[in-house]
């Protein structure tokens, strides 16, 4: 079970250890007063990372071998040479990082704003653009959610067998490859986008996907938060079915349960351009019975006045399936212990908070 | 010689106070400063080598008063 927590925050990144039930207390704060979009810790030789997004300054990588004691800024993937003139694309984000397979030491994956997919073979030194899937012609149709460009924030690597990766885009659908990033084939079907017009609902380049998670235990289930409602496959990525968080199918995160197929939590809000709670009271969505029902669970969580938004990657499961954590743009973080029975208020004044990974 | 310096929030990439480099354009000056200050380019320049529009940079040129009387009309 965990007792770290790594909070990646419009502010820098911050470290909370467990000090005993429902008590958890900051060890250190790394890139104080920066904002870090994205953190990882690698379990397979335990080094850290932090992506920072410095606007003007643009976007960085950061490691560390030492646990956090001290960081190295490494490369960032870096779309140079790919296009041409003033429309050529530029690193805007890094939106995912995630390991390759246990049998790829060394390897790393990440998702960015404007949409490409990189792969590291030596701890992110250095960096190169998957370029099966950003000549894919499909790509072409993919566009801006929330951000101007489209981005692939979901990385799913199939522990089964590592060169099958798949990944969620905003907006441009689900895609898999099964050769390691040679070819890629669109999937999703049983998706449905309600903000296209008429004909174009149902088209898989057309879904914006807010997260895509995969059952550890189960890796043929994928979940998914969608702009529109959530889904969830038990045949991998090409048959999903609706299902029916409450109270809102709206949100941004889906944390499925590592060992349990049939369990995964949603952050339910107003939809669309709102983003709060409904009437203001936060609470989680969980299904224990692969979507068929749900419970809302609101216990430790405020009931009136919140404005309380989870960005998509705000909410993470640890490998009990026991602990969660979820924090929100406001700035509150809880933690529960109970698989999402109960919730603890760890702190009421943290800044956004962009995306929250146990260590 | 030109010389360039940068804002101090770049104090931990690059030069805060005005060095002299070998460069006839901004960029040149840029190549050039980034070979003592690798880290630099990463925070001037976007990965095509383009400023950012919020960037400005600020060229003064030294008044020669032997010059005065051939000073050149444009900027």
């Amino acid at each position: 079970m965990s007792d770290r927590l790594l909070v990646a925050s419009r502010k820098g990144l911050i470290d909370y250890r467990r000090k005993g039930a429902g008590r958890w207390e900051i060890a250190r704060t790394s890139f104080l007063g920066s904002p870090v979009s994205q953190t990882l810790k690698d379990p397979r030789d335990g080094t850290l990372y932090a992506a920072l997004d410095l606007g003007h300054f643009g976007v960085k990588l950061h490691r560390s071998s030492d646990d956090g004691a001290t960081w190295e800024e490494i490369a960032a993937p870096s779309y140079e040479g790919i296009g041409e003139g003033e429309d050529a694309p530029s690193l805007k984000l890094i939106w995912a990082i995630e390991t390759g397979g246990p049998d790829e030491p060394g390897v790393l994956w990440a998702g960015t704003i404007p949409g490409g997919l990189f792969r590291s073979e030596d701890k992110g030194s250095t960096w190169t653009l998957n370029r099966p899937l950003w000549d894919e012609p499909a790509r072409a149709a993919w566009f801006g959610g929330g951000y101007d460009k489209p981005g692939v924030h979901s990385v799913c690597v199939d522990p089964r067998d590592s060169k099958v990766v798949t990944i969620g885009v905003s907006i441009g659908g689900v895609w898999e490859t099964r050769d390691g990033g040679k070819s890629w084939a669109v999937g999703g079907k049983g998706l449905w986008a309600a903000y296209m017009p008429p004909g174009e609902e149902g088209k898989p380049g057309n879904q914006d996907i807010h997260r895509l998670v995969r059952c550890a235990a189960a890796p043929d289930v994928l979940w998914i938060q969608h702009h529109n409602a959530a889904f969830r496959s038990a045949a991998g990525f090409d048959a999903f079915k609706e299902i029916k968080p409450q109270p809102s199918v709206f949100g941004f995160p889906v944390a499925c349960h590592p060992s349990d197929p049939l369990t995964a939590w949603f952050t339910p809000a107003v939809k669309d351009e709102f983003r709060y709670p409904v009437d203001q009271r936060m609470v989680v969505s969980r299904t224990c019975d692969g979507g068929k029902s749900f419970e809302v669970l609101r216990e430790g969580l405020p009931q009136e006045g919140s404005f309380d938004l989870i960005y998509r990657h705000g909410l993470v499961v640890d490998e009990t399936g026991e602990r969660l954590a979820m924090a929100s743009t406001t700035g509150n973080l809880w933690i529960s212990e109970n698989g999402g029975d109960a919730w603890s208020e760890i702190s009421g004044h943290l800044p956004p908070v962009y995306a929250v990974r146990w260590a | 010689m030109p010389r360039i310096a940068f804002t101090r929030h770049l104090e931990a990439v690059g030069p805060c106070e005005p060095c002299s480099y070998a460069g006839a354009t901004v960029a040149e000056l840029i190549e050039a400063t980034a070979r003592d200050y690798p880290r630099l380019k990463g925070y001037v320049l976007d990965d095509q080598g383009r400023f950012a529009q919020a960037h400005r940079r600020f060229c003064r040129r030294r008044h020669d008063p032997a010059r005065e009387g051939a000073w050149p009309g444009g900027g």
